[in-house]
């Protein structure tokens, strides 16, 4: 029998190295109308955490009267006083600053962690394999909170420990992600002909493997730094944050304890949950928006 | 009367910055328990062309022009309801390999029964299965395998099993999109055989979708050869391979390794398929013709027929 | 593989998994240098006998290997020892906890993966049209809203503006009830809220994946087939794409569980629901640390176990796996 296949379209050549990201894949991230919304809201928190710190108008502590503390917003107060008599707004830009670095701090330590536990399970294979993925699998068996609360508490109150405890107990689902990358990475014609002339191993992950990771390494940072912030509210708001410094978390725990729900002080319950929502939704939108630009869907179409 | 008749089709996808013509000015015609081979290379428009027989095209697919009937009838006015009625009742559709066409999680007797009792072709689900049964049995395989989910069958099962789901409704016609790829070269033969004996017995009409010349040589009385969404010869079997006219076609043709004969290894066809969001000026296929002379790349070839069936689209018979 | 050697690879790794967790729970508590003369100094004012029953009971004159197999003993014999606070026995808080934990999630989870598959399907079927993006901007949005947050505005507006839904606890404080329906309605009168915010808090996830994975499925030929039979799109949906799409689904459903606890401990907090939340968040508070410990393995068994469910259950629903 005569088969007769005619030319097919050429697809990507398979085993060859193409650059991960096209070029043009930031040009139409940035067109996209989440990430344009997504940079705007980080913009104005990294604007209101750096104004926090050049002109502290209405010094944090002023006193507490009666007349001074629970007062509506105001042109003294642009948005009232708490329990204290403490400006709220003052207290924001304060907060702004105490998420912005948790986020950043402890997302750094669980890429990091991740993508080097990814990595060497991934190319490594056999017992270093098993070894990290059992413990990688447990990790992400615990549930993070009540992890992050022991942890907590054991290691203590600091915004140091905290941003130790939240970054190492964020890094697993990274790390799978990344393992299962490299698996399908390894085998491919690169790779294995770097193998076969014996460049060393650390080489191949550096040149070879991390640049084609890469994408995917940052579409789950971002993912990450918004959970990282908001673990840190949440603990800050159990009362087992830093209590030194004023966050968003130990905000809300004041109203909380102070009653200020019961008393309807809005403007001292609402903003401090606001302000975590949008940064975490901003960061949640780019992380979305990066990850539907990479899916094999999009690439398809 | 013919059985379904195709005139001046053309289909548009809509697209971020304007349509795409996926099909341009198709017409062609089949009668009770004839058998056309619709021949192109992916892309060329071959399947939007079936998909729309049965009114499937995806949501931002539309047809832009011409008319479609089924016997007497046009389709063009069709409402949803209207088009569920005449699938699988008129036309049935094999889907290539059979590999993603059945449903996972459902057993292959059930898949085969659902729309006889849709359609009420049979009333009863015991009706239902027993034909069911006698149906798989037709296609050669054994009851004791109807109620398997698909995982279980073997790729050549797998598509027996759905064109035996094809048979449920006693459609008059049968298209199958690539209905011998993706499995290996004696059970390809099985398939061929399958749906050749079928066509005697049941006297079904088939549309064989493909870009496998060999499958149209013995399944087909005529063949349709499409390129970046236009017809550009039609004719019998025995004209497309003994005389074929167009360059393209002849390409196609010289690119089947024969075993007898003096060429060992098909020439192959140069060149790239062309991008249907901008297709090149006048004849589309004189970026990779070897014949191309002055009018092809500014004036569109328009048809002549040359012989009762045999129609092309070339500027090399266009001028006699 | 054949069932019987998956079944039982499983429970191996499950049981893997829990040998990692507990030890790292004996581990962190006892073992973290310097860390646990610091505990118990941080721990204040302890009497001398809860002291002395601290020292008796983790084993501290003996070595690290044999204060691990006496750990393993007790935990395994509920010899859990008693609270430094309350000086209950551990079990018995804890055990009450859990039931009250289970009381309030039950409801609130089986409305959360109702509410969010059926939000999945109604934008997966739309995909990239408005009500799809509406959707799907609204699940992120609430993914982002902080649990203990939006617990405290829903104290806020019912403590404040619609006053009559109790905000705090499971029962009305001192109540007496002439019969125990009265009971059960005070109860789910103090459930309303909490489920809520738990609903609210946990939904967007099943909506994403409920989303996602239907719109992959639309896509397939099976799906095409279904059409080009002839069906009506109703029934191409709920009979051949929908439980096609419910597969990752169900599995999210289980390994869900550890994230839903944890939104749990949360609204326990906030709405002061005696449960193992409110448990742990009290015990760290009060530096109880026999009760801490032992809430937080009882957590994270129950998610394990959940997982192990979610292995042994899963090829029950999808035929490809069952038969492998």
């Amino acid at each position: 029998m005569t088969t007769v296949v005619l030319s097919q379209p050429p697809g990507p050549v398979t085993g060859e190295q193409t650059p991960a990201v096209e070029r043009g894949t930031l040009a139409r991230l940035a067109r996209r109308r989440m990430v344009q919304i997504g940079v705007g809201g980080l913009g104005l928190f990294v604007v209101l955490a750096i104004a926090g710190q050049l002109l502290t108008v209405n010094g944090i502590a002023t006193g507490s009267t009666a007349a001074s503390i629970f007062n509506p917003p105001s042109l003294q107060h642009f948005m009232g006083t708490d329990e204290l008599g403490r400006d709220v707004l003052t207290e924001l830009s304060a907060g702004a600053l105490v998420s912005l670095i948790v986020g950043i701090a402890a997302t750094a330590i669980a890429v990091v962690v991740g993508t080097l536990v990814g990595l060497l399970a991934g190319f490594f294979r056999g017992w270093l394999e098993v070894v990290l993925m059992r413990f990688t699998d447990a990790m992400l068996t615990v549930p993070s909170l009540p992890l992050i609360i022991v942890l907590a508490a054991v290691v203590g109150q600091g915004l140091g420990q905290i941003v130790l405890v939240i970054g190492l107990t964020s890094w697993a689902g990274m790390a799978r992600l990344i393992r299962s990358e490299v698996l399908s990475l390894r085998e491919r014609a690169f790779v294995l002909r770097a193998r076969s002339v014996g460049v060393p191993p650390l080489r191949i992950m550096r040149v070879h493997l991390l640049p084609q990771i890469l994408p995917l390494v940052i579409a789950n940072t971002v993912l990450i730094s918004a959970a990282a912030i908001l673990a840190e509210a949440t603990l800050s708001f159990l009362g087992l944050g830093d209590i030194t410094r004023p966050s968003w978390g130990l905000m809300l725990n004041n109203a909380f304890k102070s009653g200020a729900a019961g008393r309807g002080a809005f403007w001292y319950v609402l903003p401090p949950g606001l302000c975590i929502a949008i940064l975490v939704l901003s960061l949640s939108f780019i992380g979305h928006a990066i990850n539907e630009e990479l899916s094999p869907r999009r690439q398809r179409q | 009367m013919s059985l379904l008749a195709v005139t001046d089709l053309s289909i548009d996808y809509a697209q971020l910055g304007g349509a795409t013509r996926a099909v341009t000015s198709a017409s062609f015609s089949m009668g009770t328990g004839s058998s056309i081979g619709l021949v192109g290379e992916s892309g060329s428009g071959k399947t939007t062309l079936a998909l729309s027989l049965l009114g499937l095209l995806p949501a931002n697919g539309r047809v832009a022009s011409g008319e479609i009937h089924y016997a007497d009838e046009s389709v063009s006015q069709y409402s949803e309801t209207q088009w569920r009625r005449l699938r699988w009742t008129k036309a049935a559709l094999v889907f290539q390999g059979g590999m993603n066409a059945l449903n996972p999680v459902r057993r292959i007797v059930d898949q085969i029964v659902e729309p006889m009792l849709v359609h009420g072709t049979e009333t009863t689900k015991q009706a239902a299965t027993q034909r069911a049964i006698e149906l798989l049995a037709r296609v050669g395989i054994p009851a004791s395998r109807a109620r398997d989910f698909p995982h279980e069958y073997s790729g050549g099962m797998r598509q027996r099993a759905g064109i035996a789901m094809a048979l449920a409704c006693k459609p008059q016609l049968l298209i199958a999109d690539e209905p011998a790829t993706a499995i290996d070269v004696v059970v390809q033969a099985q398939i061929i055989r399958l749906l050749a004996e079928l066509r005697e017995s049941l006297g079904l009409a088939l549309l064989i979708i493909t870009h496998d010349l060999g499958v149209v040589a013995q399944l087909c009385d005529d063949v349709i050869v499409m390129y970046a969404s236009e017809i550009v010869e039609s004719a019998s079997v025995r004209g497309i391979f003994h005389n074929p006219k167009h360059p393209y076609t002849k390409q196609l043709l010289e690119s089947v390794p024969r075993f007898s004969g003096m060429r060992g290894v098909g020439a192959g066809i140069s060149g790239q398929p062309p991008s249907l969001t901008n297709p090149p000026t006048g004849c589309r296929f004189h970026p990779r013709c070897p014949s191309v002379f002055s009018p092809c790349a500014t004036e569109h070839p328009p048809a002549s027929r040359l012989a009762d069936k045999h129609v092309v689209a070339c500027h090399l018979y266009g001028h006699d | 593989m054949t069932t019987a050697s998956r079944i039982s690879s499983r429970i191996g790794q499950t049981v893997l998994t829990l040998f990692i967790v507990v030890t790292f729970n004996f581990w962190l508590f006892r073992l973290l240098p310097g860390n646990f003369t610091q505990l118990l100094s941080r721990a204040g004012a302890l009497d001398p006998a809860a002291v002395a029953s601290l020292k008796q009971s983790f084993g501290l004159d003996k070595s690290p290997v044999e204060q691990y197999v006496l750990y393993i003993k007790n935990l395994v014999t509920f010899n859990w020892g008693t609270s430094y606070v309350s000086h209950q026995p551990v079990f018995q808080m804890v055990f009450q906890a859990l039931v009250n934990t289970i009381v309030l999630i039950t409801v609130a989870y089986i409305l959360t993966v109702i509410i969010g598959v059926a939000l999945g399907v109604f934008a997966g079927r739309r995909a990239g049209r408005l009500a799809d993006s509406v959707t799907v901007t609204t699940s992120l949005a609430l993914w982002s809203v902080p649990t203990f947050w939006l617990g405290l505005v829903l104290v806020f507006i019912f403590s404040v503006w619609f006053v009559g839904l109790p905000v705090s606890g499971m029962t009305t404080y001192a109540a007496t009830y002439s019969t125990p329906f009265d009971q059960v309605v005070d109860i789910g009168l103090h459930l309303i809220l909490p489920t809520i915010t738990l609903v609210i808090s946990s939904i967007a996830q099943y909506t994403l994946i409920m989303r996602n994975s239907l719109v992959t499925v639309l896509d397939e030929d099976y799906v095409t087939t279904a059409r080009a039979k002839g069906l009506s799109s109703r029934r191409v949906l709920w009979r051949h794409a929908v439980p096609n799409a419910l597969l990752p689904t169900f599995t999210l459903t289980w390994l869900n569980i550890g994230i839903f606890l944890s939104t749990t401990l949360q609204v326990e907090v906030v709405f002061s629901w005696p449960g193992l939340g409110s448990l742990i968040f009290q015990s760290v508070n009060q530096r109880d640390y026999p009760v801490l410990e032992v809430s937080f393995l009882t957590i994270a068994v129950v998610v394990i176990a959940a997982n192990l469910l979610n292995d042994l259950l899963y090829p029950l629903l999808d035929p490809r796996i069952a038969r492998r």
